[in-house]
């Protein structure tokens, strides 16, 4: 898995809270992506079996909207950022403090 | 006042809706085939949310990055641009064409196959048109399910989808007539054409609406139901007009088809036959295949194909969009 600056982003994000589900919209706004850009990104996380993708369980009937889909790090996915976070951080040569939101608490600083 | 700024504001909502909705299903475009439908109902979820929150330029935004970017999958993952038109654009382009041929094969096969008759067969030219009809449908039943297949690749549902078929459809129609025009035959059925056209293009949108709904029996029985009346129409009027403008050599002034038996026409003309009922007769059969023989084999070509694709492009749109049980993804 090539890590990019975008996927650094989308990870950072995901970790901040591994358990929270997130959707398309709420990640856009903590990464600062545009759709275009973190769409792929979410697809090619997915692939490699970091990211689990649920439709959330609501009757779009009743709620009046079709339902959402929503993403959450596979317990695989939470160990694997937090690896690549970190040798990201490892790498750079001034790290910033939150750089890599690899701790549970840590929000995202990309 | 304000129930004018009101009405902009709403015509504002709508033209947003419409030009985002547009932009997703050209993004979606970018994706692998076995991606496209929960991508796209994702996408359009997502942008009723900012719909509901009235951020009409981020739905702009959020539908024009996805439009403008790769998907960054391999290319030999996606479905090209050639290979959409290929499998959409195409087919509903050569279709009519297709149509108005295999009714010209229809008759010269089975021609073929009266002549091979032994001459003594009395009842072997009464047959050629059942035959003919009966060649014609099973090409378009074939022609129907390819377009059944063919169209979940199109433009999903609604007024795209019947506009694909129909503006071909048109086009194919115009060319013919224009094709034709010295014989002077076609000019004098031109509103008869126009009229059928139209019909068709109200019962396809009808059945659509229908399926969109998620009622696919009741649209196939509204569609099919529909489209014979619409045909059956169509051919009474270019009879009656046959009778009226009494152009045909076997028509002259005066009425030799009697109406009473005007709604059994197109079937009677299709198999040769008053189908049991006492009209049209023997004379009134022959006048009336003489004066509309290609045109209701030519209904029967078109018809099938053209509600098979618009039905099915109005069920990928409703599986697109909402309404759709929510489904594990992983």
């Amino acid at each position: 898995m090539r890590i990019t600056i975008p996927v650094a982003r989308v990870l950072a994000a995901l970790l901040a809270e591994p358990d929270a589900e997130r959707y398309g919209l709420d990640l856009m706004a903590m990464t600062d992506l545009p759709s275009g850009t973190l769409y792929p990104v979410l697809h090619r996380l997915r692939a490699a079996g970091w990211l689990a993708a649920e439709w959330e369980p609501v009757d779009p009937s009743t709620v009046g909207r079709p339902a959402r889909r929503y993403y959450r790090l596979t317990p695989e996915g939470v160990a694997a950022a937090r690896q690549a976070l970190a040798e990201l951080r490892a790498l750079a040569p001034d790290p910033r403090p939150g750089l890599g939101g690899a701790e549970p608490t840590g929000a995202p600083a990309w | 006042m304000v129930s004018r700024r009101n009405h902009a504001d709403r015509g504002d909502e709508v033209l947003t809706r419409r030009v985002a909705t547009l932009l997703l299903a050209l993004a979606r475009r970018r994706w692998p085939v076995d991606l496209r439908d929960d991508l796209h109902r994702e996408w359009t979820a997502e942008l009723h949310v900012l719909a509901d929150r009235r951020q009409r330029v981020a739905m702009l935004l959020f539908a024009a990055s996805l439009a403008a970017r790769r998907s960054g999958v391999p290319a030999a993952d996606r479905a090209p641009l050639g290979r959409w038109l290929l499998r959409t654009a195409l087919p509903l382009l050569l279709a009519p064409t297709v149509c108005a041929a295999v009714v010209l094969a229809g008759f010269v096969v089975t021609d073929r196959i009266v002549q091979t008759m032994p001459w003594r067969v009395e009842w072997a030219y009464d047959v050629q048109l059942p035959l003919a009809s009966g060649l014609v449908l099973a090409v378009a039943v074939g022609l129907a399910i390819l377009a059944d297949r063919l169209a979940r690749l199109g433009p999903p549902g609604g007024w795209a989808a019947v506009v694909a078929v129909m503006a071909p459809l048109a086009a194919t129609v115009l060319l013919i007539v224009y094709a034709l025009r010295l014989d002077g035959e076609f000019e004098t059925g031109m509103p008869v054409l126009v009229f059928w056209l139209a019909a068709l293009t109200v019962v396809l949108r009808g059945a659509a609406a229908l399926a969109a709904r998620g009622r696919i029996r009741a649209a196939w029985a509204a569609g099919v139901l529909g489209a014979l009346v619409v045909a059956d129409l169509t051919v009474v009027l270019a009879v009656l007009g046959d009778v009226s403008t009494g152009r045909h050599t076997l028509m002259p002034h005066g009425d030799p088809v009697d109406p009473v038996s005007a709604p059994l026409w197109l079937f009677a003309v299709w198999t040769n036959s008053s189908l049991g009922f006492p009209r049209p007769t023997d004379w009134e059969l022959f006048l009336l295949t003489d004066s509309v023989l290609v045109l209701p084999l030519f209904l029967l070509a078109v018809t099938p194909y053209t509600l098979a694709w618009v039905l099915r492009a109005a069920r990928c749109r409703r599986t697109g969009v909402v309404g759709v049980p929510a489904l594990p993804v992983r």
